[in-house]
């Protein structure tokens, strides 16, 4: 390593004549190991600016400005992720099922009550029917007996 | 004319204000103070900040200002300032290296902290928050040559303490 160089650069830095990318690089090789303790000696102050550069606010600090500052907190709504099991996450998938089943089953059961009405219907309707066919075989039957056929 | 956000425009900020706060009145709770009453300081007077140039320095004035004059109020009031606890995060070091690692930087901080407080500030803005020096004029009310000047001062101040540090085994 070229410590020729940072040496000629911690000169300028001290005579404020580095620009902000010079600093840069600056702090950069005043923390690399092995510098020459001529140089060494002054790395604690860029160790301390790092360090300072950390310092800030705690996290409640935000509320109490904004409280402060009498500014109106935006609503918020909160979701709150929760664990769940595979079957709770797929439990509507079953009601959704169930509910066809039901529609079905319900379906296939209307269905057949309604044939078997049909059935009945047309056996009652067929009664209906069936007196007057009896009307209409007497007629018949009155009609065959007076056109007794001629061979007999 | 630019309408101003507090969280968007205002809040962004408040981390490099405490910092230029605990550098000037060098306690937490007052720089925490200041921070605030700038931040609101700076809300009220809204309407005029949709003109300014830079936001920023516009924050970074208004709380230096309120930072010194709370110090020189403290200082008035002869109350004796407790030695403000200074925390360097170390990580992945034993218990002992981070009890020599914090008693180096305090010392870098008692030396920061014994500089006029125009040379403090000026290190604050320039060699820890990065900013340039038309920024740093810009946030201290004066010329970039005078920046310049007190940065070399300062660096100069810094430099002359830790070789005598060295050369008295402090």
């Amino acid at each position: 390593m070229d410590y020729k160089f940072v040496e000629q650069l911690l000169e300028k830095y001290f005579a404020a004549e580095t620009s902000l990318e010079e600093e840069r690089v600056l702090r950069d090789c005043m923390t690399l190991p092995g510098l020459p303790q001529h140089l060494a000696r002054y790395a604690d102050l860029f160790l301390y600016e790092d360090a300072q550069a950390d310092e800030h606010l705690g996290d409640d600090f935000d509320q109490k400005v904004i409280a402060a500052a009498g500014i109106q907190q935006p609503t918020q709504l909160t979701v709150h992720a929760r664990r769940t099991s595979i079957l709770r996450s797929l439990r509507p998938l079953w009601q959704a099922a169930a509910v066809v089943a039901i529609v079905a089953l319900l379906g296939i059961g209307a269905g057949r009550s309604f044939s078997e009405m049909d059935d009945d219907a047309t056996q009652a309707g067929g009664s209906v029917v069936a007196e007057q066919q009896t009307v209409v075989p007497n007629a018949v039957q009155t009609a065959s007996v007076d056109t007794i056929p001629a061979n007999m | 004319m630019k309408e101003i956000d507090f969280r968007r425009d205002l809040l962004p900020h408040k981390d490099k204000l405490y910092r230029l706060a605990l550098r000037i009145t060098l306690q937490r709770p007052e720089a925490e103070d200041v921070v605030q009453e700038t931040l609101i300081r700076a809300w009220e007077r809204r309407e005029e900040l949709g003109n300014v140039e830079s936001v920023e320095a516009y924050l970074l004035t208004v709380c230096r200002n309120l930072a010194i004059d709370r110090r020189d109020k403290k200082d008035n009031q002869n109350v004796s300032l407790g030695e403000e606890e200074m925390e360097f995060p170390a990580s992945d070091i034993s218990p002992q290296e981070r009890l020599e690692y914090e008693e180096r930087l305090r010392r870098v901080h008692e030396l920061f902290s014994k500089l006029p407080e125009r040379q403090r500030t000026v290190m604050q803005l320039r060699d820890i928050e990065g900013l340039s020096y038309r920024e740093t004029a810009q946030a201290m009310g004066i010329t970039e040559d005078v920046v310049r000047v007190t940065l070399h001062r300062a660096r100069a101040a810094i430099r002359q303490a830790f070789e005598k540090e060295e050369y008295y085994g402090l």
